[in-house]
C-alpha cells in the first residue's frame, strides 16, 4: 500500500494529513482542543443539548409514572418511536466499528482521522439506543427479568425471542465497541497525562492512561490487542443489525417476516452511520481545525461508501416489491402495495427520496467533495433512514384481519422523547469533544511520511512530497 | 415471693430467687414498662384493639356480609356451603320495559357479581342479552341516590318516612283528589294488587303508567284485531320463513332473547341437506335482524305500511288469506307508493309465504313480525296475515297482556294505564297544567328526560305542589322532584314477575340495599300504612293468599330455588274462539309523506345498549360497540351514505338536526345500507349526571332527542333537516374498516367464508380450504387449500392427551348482538377505558365483534353485513409465544394459550405477532380511575391487570378449573364427563343464540368435537401452521331464488 519512494504527480494518492504538519503540530493542535479553556459556543452548545436530555429525563420521568399509554401506541401498533429510534440509533452505531475494525483489518489508513470520532459516535449511538427498550416495556421495574438471572423457580427468559437475541447482541456490540475504543484512546491518554498542567488532570489521565510509557511492549500489547478486538468487532458489526432485523423478520406479520432483512438491515446500518458521521464530522473540522486531518479525501472516501450502501438499500426496497409479487402471497404483496399507497404513503415516499435519490448525487465528483453537499445530503440521509424503520414498523397498522386495522399518530411525548435522545447523543458527544482527543493522535502520526522509516525526510527535511496509500 | 422452705424451689431468675425490689416491681406493675413512651409510640394495646376491632366491624359492614334479613334458601339449606372463594347462585328474575327473563346470579361472598340465564325459564331459556349482562354494573353505579333527598339536599330516612305518613293522611282526607302516579311498567302481581288497593284507598287518584320505549302501537293494533290487549310470541323455531316489518325482534325488541334462541334453531344446519329458515327484512334503518337477512328491502319506516297492505294485497289476491271488510277495503289505497324493486319483494315474499310443503315432517308454515316503531295498523295487519297464513298457534301465540293490568283485579276508575304510554303522559301533563294534580308521585323512570319533547313535561311537573320521585339516582326528574327516594336495584328487592307467557317468578334479592332503598312495592305499603312494608312480607303475602297456605312453605322453596313457577296461570294464551282478526276498527293510518335530503324522515329507536337511557351510566353498555356502528359513547344520526352526499356531509360533521323548530346539535354518520332520505338518532344519549363516570370529562355522552319527539308519534318524525355545522365532532368506533377487502383490488380476505345454501350443498366443503389466490376472486369455490407451512421441529407436545380445550363458532347463528362482548366484560373483569382510548384505537374487549360490509354489485347501496367474534384462537403454535423474551405467554398441556400476568413485563412484542390482533395491552392502569363501588362487583377469580401487562382471552381458564376441580372429584366416568361437558365460558353462556360451543375437542362425543368434524368448520390462517383452537362454522345464506334471479 505504501509508497516508499518519490512518485510522480498523482501517481499515489495525495497524503492523508495535509497542511505542512509533523508530529510535534499534529499533538499540539489536537491536544489544543481539548486542553485550552472551552469556549463560550462550546458551553452555548453544552447548555442546549443538556437542556434536551433534561427533557428526555422528564419524558421517560413521566413514561414510568403514567405507563406507556402517554404514547402513541395503540392495539394494531405496538410499536412506535420508541423502536424506530432504537433501530434508528442501532444503526448509526454501526459506522464507527466498521471503520475502527473492518477498514482497519483492510488496511484502510484513511480510517485514522476519523475512527475515533465515529467510535465516540458508535459508542453514544449505542446509549441512545439501549434507551429505548429499556423504557418502552409497560413494567419497566421487571425489565431485568429479559436476563437470564438464575432464580429458585428455575425460569428463564425465552431463548426463542428474537428479542432477547437482541438484548444480547447490542449489549455485546456495546462491550466491544467500548473497549475497542478505550484501547485505541489508551496512548492517547497518555500523551494527554504528559502534557498535563493541573493535578487534576494529571491524575485523571493518568488512571485511565493505565501507566502507559510508549514502551516497546506496551506497543506490541497493543497492537495486538487492537488487532484481537478488531477482529471480534467485525462479525458485530454484521451481526447486531441483522439480530435486529430479526425483530421484524422472525415475526409472521406481512411485511416484517422478510429473508431480505438481515443483509438488507446490515447496509442500511453503514448508510446512516456513515451519514451520521458526515454530519458530525464536517462542522466539527471546520470548528476546531481538523481539516488538515479530516481532509476532502476523507469526505469523499465516506461519500463512496454511502452511495454504495444507499444503493444496496435501493436494491433492497426494489427487491421486497419484487418479491412480494413474485410470491404471489395476497396478504404480503398487499402490505407492500399499502406500504407505499397506504395510509403511510407519505412515510415511504419521503424514505425512498431520502435514501435512494439522495446518495445517487454524490456520482458527482463535485457534490461528494463539497463539504456543503455533504452535509446537507447527510442530513437527508438520516432523515431517510429514520422514515424507513418508521415505514417496517408501521407494517403492524394492517396486517392479517382488516377490522384490526387502525392508524398511529404520535403523542407529543414520543416526539420530546426523540428530540430528548439528540440531546443525550450530543451533551456525550460534546463532553468527548471536550475532554478527549477527538482524533487519534498516535494512529495519525502512523500514517504520516514521517512514520515510515524509509521516509526521505529523514535525509531531506524538505522533501515535497511523499506518498502513500 | 414467699415459698415453703421444704419445697424445692422452682425460679427463673436470679432476680426473683433473691426476691430483688426491681423484681417484685415488674410483676405486680400492672403496666410494665414507661407508660408515657407507649403513648408516645402512638399504639397503645387500647388504641390497637380498638383500631382491630372497629376495622373489623368495617370489614364485615363495607366487605361482603350484607345479607338480606329474610331467608335466601340456599344459605338457609346448606349454609356449610358458603365458603369464601365459592360462589353460590341464586335464581331471581329481572324485566326492561316489561320484558321479563329469568336469571341466575352468581354471588361471591354476598355480592352478586355476574348475571346468567336461568336455564329452567321457559322465555329465555338460560340466554340473556347485553342489558342483563350490564344491569348487575347498575347495583354498583357510583351516581346512585344514597339516601333521600328534600328538594335536592339529603335528608334522613326518618323524615321520609314521616312526610310520607303525613302525605297518606291528607290525601286519605281528600280520597286522593289531585293525587296522581307515574309508574313504569311492572308486570308483578303483588304490584298490581298494591295498586289496586292504592286506588281503593284513595278512589281520586289517578294512575298513569309509561315507558319512553312505548309498545302502544302494538297494544293498540292488536286490541283493534282481536278485542283485547295481547302480545305475540314468536315460536321461531318452527317458523320457515320470517318477515321482520322493519322489527330488530332478534335484539332491541322486547323478547329479543327468545327470538333469537328460537331463530337460531331453524338457521343452524347439521347436514348438508337440513332445510334452513329464510329471514326477510323490510327496514329502514340497519338493525342487527336486518344484517342477519337473506334478504333485505330498504324502505323507509314510513312505508312499510304500504308494503304490509302490499304483502296482504299479493296474498289476498292468491286468495290465501281472507281478511276483515275494512282492511280488504284499505287494501288498494294504502298499498300505493312502492317501487317496483319493492313490489318484486312483495311477491317473492308472499309466494314464500304460500309456500307450505312439508318440512322435516311438518307444514312449511311462516311468520310476519311487525315492528315495535311501527303503527298500529300493521300490527293489526300483520296479526291479520298471520292468522290467514296459519301462523297463530302454530309459529306466533298471541298471550294476554299483562304489562298494564292484571285481568283478576276489576279496573279501578283512576287507574289510567291502559291509555297507553303516549297517551297517558300527555294526560297527566295536561292534567299538571289544568292544575289538577296537587301530589305528584313518580315511580322510577325519568320523565322529564325521557318524555317527548312537545309536551313540556318539565314544566308541567313544576306546577304540582308536592312531587316524589321514587329514583335510582339523582336524574334528571329528581332533581326537579320535591322529594327524591333512592329505588332499589332488583338485585337488592323481593319481587315477582310475570314472563309473556305468564310464568311467574319470584324475584329474590342478592344483597340487602347497599345504601338503603325502597322498591316500588315497598313504597306503596308505606303510602298505604301497611305493616309490615318490607318487600318479603309483601310478596310473600300475597303468594300465601293466593295459593293458600296449604303446603306453602314448601312451594315457596321450591319457587325460589327454580327461579320461576307455574302454580297459578296468570294469564293464557288468546282462547281460540277468539282467534279471529276482526278488523282495523278505530285506527288510523299513518301518513307517509315524501321525503327527500331536505325534508328526511326521521327515525327514533332505542339503543342496542342504553335503552332508554336507563343504563346511560354504566360503563360495560357505554362501551359495548354499537353492533352495527360499532361506535362507543355516543349516538349519532345516521344517513344513508347517497343521501350524506347530498346534504354533503361526511362522518364527524357537527350537525343541527332540527324538527319542526326545535333543533339540536348532533352527529352525523354514514350507515351503509340506510333507506334514503331517512335520519336515525338512537335514544338514551345526553343525559347529564352530577356523579358521571370518569371516562367523559364533558359529563355527558352524546345528544339528546327526546326533545324532537312527539306524543301523538314518538317513533317517527317528518320533514325533519339536517343541517351542517363548521366543524368536526371525534366520534369513537372500534373498527374503522368495514370490508374485507383490504384495498387496492386486493381480493376478499377469506375470514368469513359464505355461500348461498345452495351453493353449500354442491361442495360442501367449501369452507375447508383456506387461502386466496390473487386475482381470483372469493367465494364461490375459489378458496385454494394450502398445506400449512412447515415447523422447523415437530412440537414435542401432541396435544392428544387429557383434556384439550376447542371452541366453535356458528357464523350462521351469530346475531352479532354484543351479549358476549358485555358477559365477558363481566365475568373476566375488563376494565373500561372510556371514549378517549377507544379513539387512541386501546380497547380492552376481549372479544372484538368484527362486522364486515359485502356489497352485492347489483344493489350497491344495500350491503349485506357478516358478524365474526373474534377471540383468542389459542394456537396449538402460537406465534406470541415463542416471541416473548420472558416467558409471559406460554402454552398449557391443555392445549391453551396461557397468559402469565406477572411474569409479563409488557413488550408488546405477543400482540404485534398475533395475526388476529386480540391481545389487549394495559396502557394505563385503568382500574385506578375507576369508581371504588366498582371494585364490588369483579370475579374474585379473575386477576385484575395493572399496568403494563398484556391480556386476552383465556377462554375462562377459571372457569375451566372449576369444572376440572369437579370433574377430579366426581365418582363415575358419566358424572365427569357431565362436568367436564358442563364447562362453559361467559360468551358461550350468555349468547342468546347459543352460537358458541366450547369443550374438550380430545373427547370424539363432545358437542365441541363433533362440530369440528362438521363440513362447515374452519379455521383462520391455518396456512402459517398456527393451528388455531378457536374454529368457525362456514356461514350459510338462503335466497330466495326468485329474488336472485
Amino acid at each position: 500500500m505504501s509508497a516508499h519512494t518519490k512518485s510522480p504527480d498523482g501517481v499515489f494518492p495525495p497524503p492523508l494529513v495535509q497542511g505542512g504538519h509533523d508530529f510535534h503540530s499534529v499533538t499540539d493542535t489536537i491536544c489544543k482542543i481539548v486542553e485550552e479553556p472551552p469556549t463560550a459556543g462550546w458551553f452555548a452548545a453544552l447548555a442546549v443539548a443538556s437542556s434536551v436530555l433534561a427533557m428526555l429525563g422528564g419524558a421517560i420521568a413521566w413514561l414510568i409514572w403514567e405507563g406507556t399509554g402517554i404514547w402513541g401506541l395503540n392495539n394494531p401498533v405496538g410499536w412506535g418511536w420508541a423502536i424506530v429510534n432504537f433501530v434508528f440509533w442501532v444503526g448509526i452505531g454501526h459506522a464507527g466499528t466498521l471503520i475502527s475494525a473492518i477498514l482497519f483489518l483492510f488496511r484502510q489508513r484513511w480510517r485514522t482521522a476519523i475512527n475515533r470520532f465515529a467510535e465516540a459516535m458508535t459508542i453514544f449511538a449505542v446509549i441512545c439506543a439501549l434507551v429505548f427498550p429499556g423504557i418502552h416495556v409497560g413494567r419497566i421495574w421487571a425489565a431485568y427479568w429479559m436476563g437470564p438471572l438464575p432464580n429458585q423457580m428455575a425460569m428463564w427468559p425465552n431463548f426463542r425471542s428474537p428479542l432477547l437475541w437482541d438484548v444480547f447482541a447490542v449489549s455485546t456490540y456495546f462491550t466491544v465497541s467500548l473497549l475497542f475504543w478505550y484501547v485505541g484512546l489508551v496512548p492517547d491518554l497518555a500523551t494527554l497525562r504528559d502534557r498535563a498542567k493541573g493535578k487534576i488532570r494529571y491524575y485523571a489521565y493518568g488512571v485511565f492512561a493505565l501507566g502507559w510509557r510508549g514502551a516497546n511492549r506496551h506497543w506490541q500489547n497493543y497492537e495486538r490487542a487492537y488487532m484481537l478486538l478488531a477482529g471480534l468487532a467485525t462479525p458485530l458489526v454484521l451481526s447486531v443489525h441483522t439480530i435486529v432485523s430479526f425483530d421484524f423478520a422472525v415475526s409472521v406479520i406481512p411485511g416484517w417476516h422478510t429473508t431480505i432483512f438481515p443483509p438488507y438491515f446490515v447496509a442500511g446500518a453503514i448508510f446512516s452511520g456513515f451519514a451520521m458521521v458526515q454530519t458530525l464530522a464536517v462542522p466539527s473540522r471546520k470548528i476546531f481545525g481538523l481539516e488538515d486531518f479530516i481532509t476532502i479525501r476523507h469526505i469523499e472516501n465516506m461519500n463512496k461508501v454511502i452511495l454504495v450502501t444507499g444503493t444496496m438499500v435501493g436494491y433492497a426496497y426494489a427487491m421486497e416489491f419484487f418479491i412480494a409479487w413474485y410470491s404471489a402471497a395476497p396478504y404480503e404483496s398487499f402490505a407492500f402495495i399499502n406500504r407505499m399507497f397506504g395510509p403511510f404513503g407519505w412515510a415511504y415516499f419521503i424514505m425512498v427520496s431520502c435514501n435512494v435519490i439522495t446518495p445517487q448525487l454524490f456520482w458527482s465528483k463535485k457534490i461528494r467533495t463539497s463539504t456543503t453537499w455533504t452535509f446537507i445530503l447527510s442530513i437527508f440521509v438520516n432523515i431517510g433512514m429514520w422514515f424507513e424503520r418508521f415505514v417496517i414498523t408501521m407494517s403492524l397498522h394492517r396486517d392479517f384481519v382488516p377490522s384490526s386495522w387502525d392508524y398511529y399518530s404520535p403523542t407529543v411525548f414520543d416526539i420530546l422523547t426523540f428530540i430528548g435522545s439528540f440531546g443525550l447523543f450530543f451533551t456525550l458527544f460534546l463532553l468527548f469533544l471536550k475532554f478527549l482527543p477527538a482524533v487519534a493522535i498516535s494512529e495519525i502520526k502512523g500514517v504520516m511520511p514521517e512514520a515510515d522509516p524509509h521516509w526521505d525526510g529523514y535525509h531531506d527535511a524538505h522533501a515535497e512530497e511523499a506518498g502513500h496509500g | 415471693m414467699k415459698t415453703r422452705d421444704n419445697e424445692p424451689k422452682y425460679w427463673r431468675s436470679l432476680d426473683e430467687l433473691q426476691g430483688s425490689a426491681a423484681w417484685e416491681q415488674a410483676v405486680t406493675d400492672e403496666f410494665a414498662g414507661d407508660l408515657e413512651t407507649e403513648e408516645m409510640d402512638g399504639t397503645t394495646r387500647r388504641h390497637f384493639l380498638g383500631i382491630m376491632g372497629a376495622s373489623m366491624a368495617m370489614t364485615s359492614l363495607a366487605g361482603c356480609i350484607r345479607r338480606p334479613e329474610q331467608h335466601i334458601m340456599a344459605y338457609g339449606e346448606m349454609p356449610e356451603n358458603v365458603l369464601p372463594g365459592v360462589p353460590n347462585w341464586y335464581a331471581t328474575a329481572t324485566h326492561v320495559g316489561g320484558d321479563v327473563v329469568g336469571l341466575l346470579v352468581e354471588s361471591n361472598e354476598g355480592r352478586p357479581t355476574k348475571i346468567e340465564g336461568n336455564p329452567a325459564h321457559p322465555i329465555n331459556m338460560g340466554r340473556t342479552n347485553s342489558l342483563h349482562q350490564g344491569s348487575v354494573l347498575e347495583l354498583y353505579d357510583p351516581a346512585r341516590l344514597k339516601t333521600p333527598r328534600k328538594g335536592m339536599a339529603p335528608a334522613t330516612w326518618d323524615a321520609a318516612a314521616k312526610f310520607l305518613e303525613t302525605m297518606s293522611g291528607e290525601m286519605r282526607g281528600k280520597s286522593g283528589r289531585g293525587l296522581a302516579v307515574l309508574s313504569q311498567v311492572n308486570p308483578s302481581p303483588t304490584y298490581y294488587h298494591l295498586r289496586d288497593r292504592f286506588l281503593t284507598r284513595f278512589p281520586q287518584a289517578k294512575w298513569y303508567t309509561y315507558e319512553s320505549v312505548s309498545y302502544d302501537t302494538q297494544r293498540a293494533g292488536l286490541t283493534a284485531a282481536y278485542g283485547r290487549a295481547v302480545r305475540p310470541l314468536y315460536r321461531l323455531n318452527k317458523a320457515w320463513v320470517v318477515v321482520s316489518l322493519d322489527a330488530d325482534f332478534l335484539c332491541t325488541e322486547h323478547n329479543g332473547v327468545s327470538n333469537a334462541n328460537l331463530w337460531s334453531v331453524l338457521r343452524s344446519i347439521d347436514k348438508k341437506d337440513d332445510e334452513l329458515s329464510r329471514l326477510y327484512a323490510v327496514e329502514g334503518f340497519y338493525s342487527v335482524t336486518g344484517s342477519n337477512a337473506d334478504h333485505r328491502l330498504r324502505l323507509r319506516p314510513s312505508q312499510v305500511e304500504a308494503f304490509t297492505f302490499a304483502l296482504a294485497g299479493e296474498l289476498l289476491a292468491q286468495k290465501r288469506i281472507a281478511l276483515p271488510a275494512d282492511m280488504r277495503a284499505a287494501i288498494p289505497e294504502r298499498s300505493k307508493g312502492l317501487d317496483e324493486k319493492a313490489m318484486a319483494f312483495v311477491k317473492a315474499v308472499a309466494a314464500d309465504l304460500m309456500d307450505s310443503r312439508t318440512v322435516r315432517g311438518g307444514v312449511r308454515t311462516g311468520v310476519v313480525v311487525p315492528g315495535r316503531r311501527q303503527s298500529a295498523v300493521v300490527h293489526a295487519l300483520a296479526a291479520a296475515i298471520n292468522e290467514g297464513i296459519g301462523a297463530v298457534g302454530s309459529t306466533v301465540d298471541y298471550y294476554i297482556d299483562y304489562t298494564r293490568t292484571d285481568a283478576r283485579l276489576p279496573p279501578k276508575s283512576g287507574d289510567l294505564s291502559g291509555l297507553g304510554d303516549m297517551a297517558g303522559i300527555k294526560a297527566l301533563t295536561a292534567a299538571l297544567n289544568g292544575g289538577e294534580v296537587e301530589t305528584l308521585l313518580v315511580l322510577g323512570g325519568n320523565p322529564v328526560y325521557d318524555a317527548p319533547g312537545d309536551l313540556g313535561f318539565a314544566e308541567a311537573m313544576a306546577k304540582a305542589k308536592t312531587t316524589v320521585h321514587l329514583a335510582d339516582q339523582p336524574n334528571e326528574t329528581a332533581k326537579k322532584a320535591g322529594w327524591a327516594l333512592p329505588r332499589a336495584h332488583y338485585l337488592e328487592t323481593w319481587g315477582d314477575l310475570v314472563a309473556l307467557d305468564g310464568t311467574v317468578s319470584i324475584q329474590q334479592p342478592l344483597i340487602d340495599p347497599l345504601y338503603g332503598a325502597w322498591s316500588e312495592i315497598e313504597l306503596l305499603a308505606r303510602i298505604l300504612g301497611d305493616e309490615p312494608t318490607d318487600g318479603y312480607s309483601l310478596v310473600r303475602g300475597y303468594w300465601k293468599r293466593r295459593v293458600g297456605p296449604l303446603g306453602f312453605f314448601k312451594k315457596w322453596r321450591k319457587w325460589l330455588h327454580d327461579g320461576m313457577h307455574r302454580e297459578v296461570q296468570v294469564i293464557g294464551t288468546l282462547p281460540p274462539t277468539q282467534r279471529r282478526v276482526q278488523g282495523m276498527a278505530g285506527l288510523t293510518a299513518a301518513d307517509a309523506p315524501a321525503a327527500g335530503p331536505r325534508s328526511l324522515e326521521l327515525a327514533f329507536i332505542e339503543d342496542t345498549h342504553l335503552y332508554d337511557g336507563r343504563y346511560a351510566n354504566n360503563a360495560w353498555l357505554q362501551e359495548a360497540p354499537d353492533p352495527m356502528t360499532k361506535l362507543v359513547w355516543d349516538n349519532v344520526v345516521c344517513l344513508s351514505p347517497a343521501t350524506a352526499a347530498a346534504l354533503s356531509l361526511s362522518n364527524e360533521d357537527r350537525v343541527s338536526l332540527e324538527v319542526a323548530g326545535k333543533a339540536v346539535d348532533a352527529v352525523a354518520w354514514l350507515q351503509p345500507g340506510l333507506a334514503d332520505n331517512l335520519a336515525t338518532v338512537t335514544l338514551g344519549y345526553g343525559r347529564r349526571f352530577d356523579n358521571y363516570l370518569p371516562y367523559h370529562d364533558e359529563g355527558t355522552v352524546g345528544f339528546d332527542v327526546n326533545p324532537l319527539r312527539t306524543a301523538d308519534a314518538p317513533n317517527l318524525a317528518f320533514g325533519a333537516v339536517v343541517a351542517k355545522r363548521n366543524g368536526k365532532y371525534p366520534l369513537a368506533t372500534v373498527q374503522p374498516y368495514d370490508r374485507l377487502e383490504p384495498g387496492f383490488g386486493y381480493e376478499r380476505r377469506p375470514f368469513v367464508r359464505e355461500l348461498p345454501v345452495e351453493e353449500y350443498r354442491k361442495n360442501p366443503q367449501f369452507a375447508k380450504p383456506g387461502i386466496i389466490e390473487h386475482g381470483k376472486p372469493f367465494p364461490q369455490g375459489k378458496l385454494v387449500a394450502h398445506p400449512p407451512a412447515r415447523a422447523l421441529h415437530d412440537d414435542p407436545i401432541k396435544y392428544d392427551t387429557g383434556y384439550q380445550w376447542g371452541m366453535v363458532i356458528d357464523l350462521n347463528t351469530c346475531t352479532g348482538c354484543n351479549t358476549c362482548i358485555v358477559a365477558c366484560v363481566s365475568e373476566n373483569n375488563i376494565m373500561s377505558v372510556g371514549k378517549d382510548q377507544i379513539r387512541r384505537g386501546r380497547d380492552m374487549h376481549w372479544i372484538r365483534m368484527d362486522r364486515y360490509f359485502t356489497t352485492n354489485e347489483k344493489d350497491p347501496d344495500n350491503p349485506h353485513v357478516v358478524h365474526q367474534p373474534m377471540v383468542c384462537q389459542q394456537c396449538e403454535m402460537a406465534p406470541c409465544e415463542n416471541v416473548c423474551p420472558v416467558a409471559a405467554t406460554v402454552h398449557s398441556p391443555e392445549g391453551l394459550n396461557d397468559m402469565v400476568y406477572n411474569r409479563c413485563i409488557g413488550t408488546r412484542y405477543c400482540a404485534n405477532n398475533c395475526p388476529f390482533k386480540v391481545r389487549k395491552f394495559n396502557f394505563y392502569n385503568y382500574a385506578k380511575g375507576q369508581p371504588e363501588t366498582y371494585h364490588m362487583v369483579r370475579n374474585p377469580d379473575v386477576t385484575v391487570r395493572f399496568r403494563g401487562v398484556m391480556e386476552k382471552c383465556t377462554y375462562c381458564t377459571q372457569r375451566i378449573s372449576r369444572g376440572r376441580r369437579r370433574a377430579n372429584e366426581a365418582e363415575t366416568p358419566e358424572l365427569k364427563k357431565k362436568e367436564i361437558a358442563a364447562i362453559t365460558p361467559a360468551c358461550a353462556q350468555a349468547c342468546p343464540t347459543g352460537s358458541i360451543v366450547f369443550g374438550d375437542i380430545n373427547d370424539k362425543e363432545s358437542r365441541v368435537a363433533k362440530l369440528k368434524a362438521h363440513d362447515r368448520d374452519y379455521g383462520l390462517l391455518t396456512e402459517l401452521n398456527i393451528r388455531p383452537r378457536t374454529s368457525y362454522l362456514a356461514k350459510v345464506r338462503n335466497p330466495n331464488p326468485k329474488l336472485v334471479g
